[in-house]
Parts: structure tokens; sequence; C-alpha cells
């Protein structure tokens, strides 16, 4: 044991003392300012005005009419009483009551958050949507995405981000401006930040090593393939859980954003992240040369970046999503966010990210034996 | 004593060691010698149980390297310079051979007595991958000697020294045979293969000749350049 911690303070001096990876960690700091900016300035403002025929228990009135002042459109005008309403109808008549009922508040104040998120399942919006049970069905996600569009929200990748209404105006049957505070894809951006300096780092840090034959020299010497692997990213291990301390510290304290699960419990579940990503690296450094290493480390970020951006994973086919989940930055995305807004701990990503981490380790395990 | 007895290895279509038998005594400096691609660095790296030859045997002090077990004790008996530098370029050469402190579960004074032995001491704090060609290969040297291994392997050492680095690396080596060990040294100068008591010249994949350096002298050979034409073409 006290061989191991050596060759990791060692380890740790080759961190700090090398300029790139030094230079990556500061890039880090910038790339989580530029994502903290991104979250803040996300703020949107609509503004409807609100008419309802019954103020004082809006929950039970018989109609409610929603406009979109800007629009000139109206949202939505429903008989909550109407017999016979579709599954749908009665959704968004609820929706729209619950809404109503927080807007006219008879103190004014607390935001009602329509949550859209992804329970592991299907798709839930205040758990009313109970029509969309399968979330593989694109046209049902399409409705969603249609339904929400009517309110004048962009919803383009935003299944899973919160939408916060906010009441500014005082109470009263009149007009309302609502802020849509839409947080943006925080995890997508924490993910980005903590995977690139991970992963950069690693196969940056291994692949020099084999291209300048040092972990050649292992071999020769009493060392295991363990020893020397574990002395080298455990370090990057600690590197990885002190950056996710300071963005979940810096989110609750400096943005403000409600972690609906506690803090610490984010920050440690945010460990398997961590681990995945750390054993994937490893794989991406058994690559010939630093180049292909990054350039793997790269693809493996990119890639479910962009299809999350401009397409939106949950609506791709399932092979492809399949695909994408052997990269750890696809389940991250939803976990953290589950985690962070909706109070939800997605179990089955913990398992996804230990059957990458461990999957990714004895690959890369395999492969520097058969290499060596 | 190091013993090879027939080891075979190939690479593909390619037979890199066709059958190659080797002896080294106790206290013994042997020569390797051979044209580039005549798989001495790659018996070394069966000797050193790093590459497996495909049949065969090797014994390290009557321990067979070929086992998973012996392999594994023979590591702390091999001291292994390799022909190019393999060190840590972002660690000073102090604490290069510090993290092999640690691996061999050594005291790190050992460091500080390495480095005397092998004249590095003044670039103890200088990043190696700073060092000079020859201060390079001495640091490599003082690594393949830190835990006093009782067989020290040397492939081609002094490709990259000056004369003068290369007399000092020679002191060295004598100074530390004075210790009973036993030393593989791969070289391409005639002046070197004087230095080792016997030498073997690997040709074909096979082992060309196995004697002393007077034998080649007698039959009129008097450089390496002479001794590898008669065995490899």
């Amino acid at each position: 044991m006290l061989r191991f911690l050596k060759l990791m303070g060692y380890e740790t001096k080759r961190i700090f003392r090398n300029k790139l990876i030094f230079g990556m960690l500061l890039g880090f700091c910038v790339l989580l300012i530029c994502s903290l900016f991104l979250v803040q300035s996300s703020t949107r403002e609509y503004v409807v005005a609100v008419y309802t025929d019954g103020i004082e228990n809006v929950e039970e009135s018989d109609t409610i009419k929603i406009m979109n002042v800007r629009r000139q459109t109206k949202l939505v005008e429903v008989d909550s009483a109407e017999k016979g309403m579709d599954m749908l109808r009665r959704g968004d008549a609820i929706f729209f009551l619950r809404l109503s009922a927080a807007l006219l508040d008879e103190n004014g104040e607390g935001p009602v958050t329509a949550t859209i998120y992804y329970d592991g399942s299907s798709y839930v919006i205040n758990n009313i949507v109970d029509d969309i049970k399968d979330e593989r069905d694109r046209r049902a996600y399409i409705a969603l995405v249609d339904f929400l569009n009517e309110w004048g929200i962009s919803v383009n990748s935003a299944y899973f981000r919160p939408v916060e209404f906010r009441q500014v105006a005082q109470k009263g049957n009149s007009e309302k401006t609502i802020f849509t505070h839409d947080q943006m894809a925080f995890g997508l951006e924490i993910a980005a930040c903590v995977y690139l300096i991970l992963l950069l780092g690693i196969a940056y840090s291994l692949a020099r090593d084999r291209e300048t034959q040092v972990s050649k020299n292992i071999s020769y010497i009493p060392i295991g393939h363990n020893t020397y692997f574990l002395s080298k990213i455990v370090p990057f291990f600690i590197l990885g859980m002190l950056e996710m301390l300071l963005i979940c510290v810096l989110g609750a304290k400096l943005l403000g954003i409600a972690f609906q699960v506690n803090l610490f419990v984010v920050w440690a579940l945010s460990s398997f992240f961590v681990m995945a990503t750390i054993a994937f690296s490893l794989l991406c450094s058994m690559m010939k040369n630093q180049i292909s290493s990054v350039f793997l480390g790269m693809m493996s970020l990119l890639i479910p970046l962009f299809v999350e951006i401009l397409v939106v994973i949950p609506a791709l086919p399932t092979y492809m999503r399949v695909i994408l989940n052997f990269f750890p930055v696809t389940a991250f995305m939803r976990f953290f966010n589950g985690m962070v807004y909706n109070g939800l701990i997605l179990w089955k990503n913990i398992f996804i990210f230990l059957g990458q981490t461990v999957g990714y380790y004895l690959l890369a395990l395999f492969v520097i034996k058969k290499q060596s | 004593m190091l013993e090879v007895k027939g080891v075979q290895k190939t690479f593909g279509k390619k037979k890199v060691l066709q059958g190659v038998d080797l002896t080294v005594e106790d206290g013994e400096i042997k020569g390797l010698i051979g044209i580039n691609g005549a798989g001495k660095s790659t018996l070394i790296e069966c000797v050193c149980g790093t590459k497996k030859p495909d049949s065969g045997e090797i014994y390290i002090d009557h321990k067979n390297v070929l086992n998973r077990k012996g392999r594994k004790e023979v590591k702390s008996l091999i001291g292994y310079m390799p022909q190019t530098f393999r060190m840590f370029n972002d660690l000073t050469v102090e604490e290069n051979l510090r993290y092999l402190c640690a691996v061999y579960g050594l005291p790190v004074e050992k460091s500080g007595d390495v480095m005397e032995c092998c004249r590095i001491a003044d670039a103890a704090k200088v990043l190696a991958g700073n060092l000079s060609g020859g201060y390079r290969q001495l640091l490599s040297m003082a690594s393949a000697l830190l835990h006093s291994p009782k067989f020290l392997i040397l492939d081609e050492p002094t490709a990259a020294m000056d004369p003068i680095f290369r007399k000092q690396f020679w002191d060295i080596i004598r100074e530390y045979r004075k210790e009973n060990a036993t030393i593989l040294v791969i070289t391409h100068y005639l002046e070197e293969l004087v230095e080792c008591d016997t030498f073997a010249c690997l040709a074909n994949g096979k082992t060309a000749f196995n004697g002393t350096l007077a034998e080649f002298k007698q039959d009129g050979l008097l450089n390496i350049e002479q001794i590898l034409n008669k065995y490899t073409f």
C-alpha cells in the first residue's frame, strides 16, 4: 500500500509538472465559467394572460382560458368538467389548471415548476402525460414537443430540462409575466468539462508514456500492470471528484440551482461517471500514439453531445441508442439532470457506468498484456 | 548462471530466433553481437521474460523464466538497460530513481548511492528530459543498477555516448563486476568486446559463434565487420 501511495505521489507530481495537462486544467475552468454563463443567460420571458371564471378555486372552475398575449393567440380553453375528454386533452387541462392555480395564487408567490423529465422509461410532465409511456415512440415525442411549442417554449432537446414558470405580476385576473428559466443542458456542460479534462489528461499521459517507451520499461521491473495503471489513474480520479465538487458547490451557491437530491449525494454518485470515464480513457490510451488516443477520446465526447444537441438521443432508433450508451457521456447527461432537477436517481445509469468501468478496464488490461 | 537452450521465436512468417543456445557463467561478462535484425533484442526480451518464445528453455539462476513464478522471481534478479532512453522525462534524475526505489521497495537513500556510483549526482535535480545523451545513458545505467541485480543485461548501452562517457561507463561496469555480477552486453564495438570474457555472435537466428576474442584473432578476423561478414553472409 505504501509503495502504491508513493508511486501515486510521483504520478501526481508528473501531472502538475506537465504543462499540457496543467493547461487543460486551466482550460477546464474557462469552460466551466462559460457553461455557467450559459446557464445564467438562458432565462427567457413569456407574457401570457390568464383568464379564469373561478379565481377563488381555480382547480374547480368550469372554464379556463390561457392566452399568449405576445402572439395574440389563444393557447387553450378547456372545460374541466367536460365529459368524454380524451387523455391528452385531459392532461392538457390538468396541466393548465395547475399552472393557473399557481399563477393565481393569492399571495402571488412561489414558483410552480412544470418539469419535463425522463424517469428512465417514459417522458413525464408533472406526471400528467399518461399516454406517453413509450419513449421510443417518436410520434408521442413529437406530439409532446408540439404541445409545448404551443406554449412558445422551445423544447429542442428540452425533454429533460426543467421549465420553471415564475410569476412576477401580482395576483388578479389579468396579464401575467412568466419567465421560463430554462437551465440549458447543465449536465451536458458538466459532462463535457469533466470528461474532457479526464479523458485528455489520461489519454495524453499514458499514450505519451507508451510513445516514449516508458511503459515498455514496466515489463522489465517487478510492478504489475494493475499497480502501474491504478497508480496512474487514481490521481485523475481524485482530480475528477474535486472538479465535480467544485461544479456542484458553484452550481448550488453561485447559480442557486435547487438540487433536488442532496448536493453530496449528487457528488458521490457522480463518482460512477468519473470511474467510467477514466476506464474509457485508459482504453483510448492504448492507441498507437497520442494523436489517435486524443482523437478517439474526442469522438466519444462529441458524438453524444452533437446527437443530443441536434437530434435528441431518445428520438433515435434503439440500435443507435445502444451504440451511444457505450460512451459514458450519454448516460451522464440524463443521470446528472435527473438528480439535480428531478430528484431522481437513475439506477439503470449507475449500472451502465459500472459496466463501462469494469468492461473498459479489463479490455485495456487485455490490450496492454497482448501488446507487451 | 544464465542458460538459453534451443530458443525459437517467430513473428508472423519471419523466424527471428531459430534455436539459439547461450550460456553465461556466474561473474562473466558476455558480449553479444550480430547485424541489425539478427534477433539480439528479441533474445534479450525472451531472457527477461517480456516475450514468450515459441519453444526452448531459459534459466536464470536455475529458475525457469518461462513459467509465471520463475518470471516473477527473476525480475528482481535482473537489471536491464534498454537501447533507448525509457525514463520519465518529466521527473528529475533523483525522482526517477526514487520512483524505482518505491517499485523495488528500497530505501530512498539507495538512489543517492547509485547516483554517486554512476557519477550523475551533479544532475540529481535536472529533469530527465533535459539531460544530454551521455547523462541519459548513465541514468538508465543507474536505474538498472539500483537494486544491485545479480544479472545485468545491457542493450547497446554506449550507442549514443562519446568516448569520454563510454570510458566512464565501462569503469562503472568493471567496478560493478567486482560484486560477482553476471553481465550480458549487446555491442557493435570491438573495443567493448575486449572488455568481455567471451562473446557470442547471432546470425540468421542462430548462435553462429561462441568463444573468446582471441580465437577470432587467430583466424585473422580483426574487426567486427569481418566477424559479422564471416558468419552472416
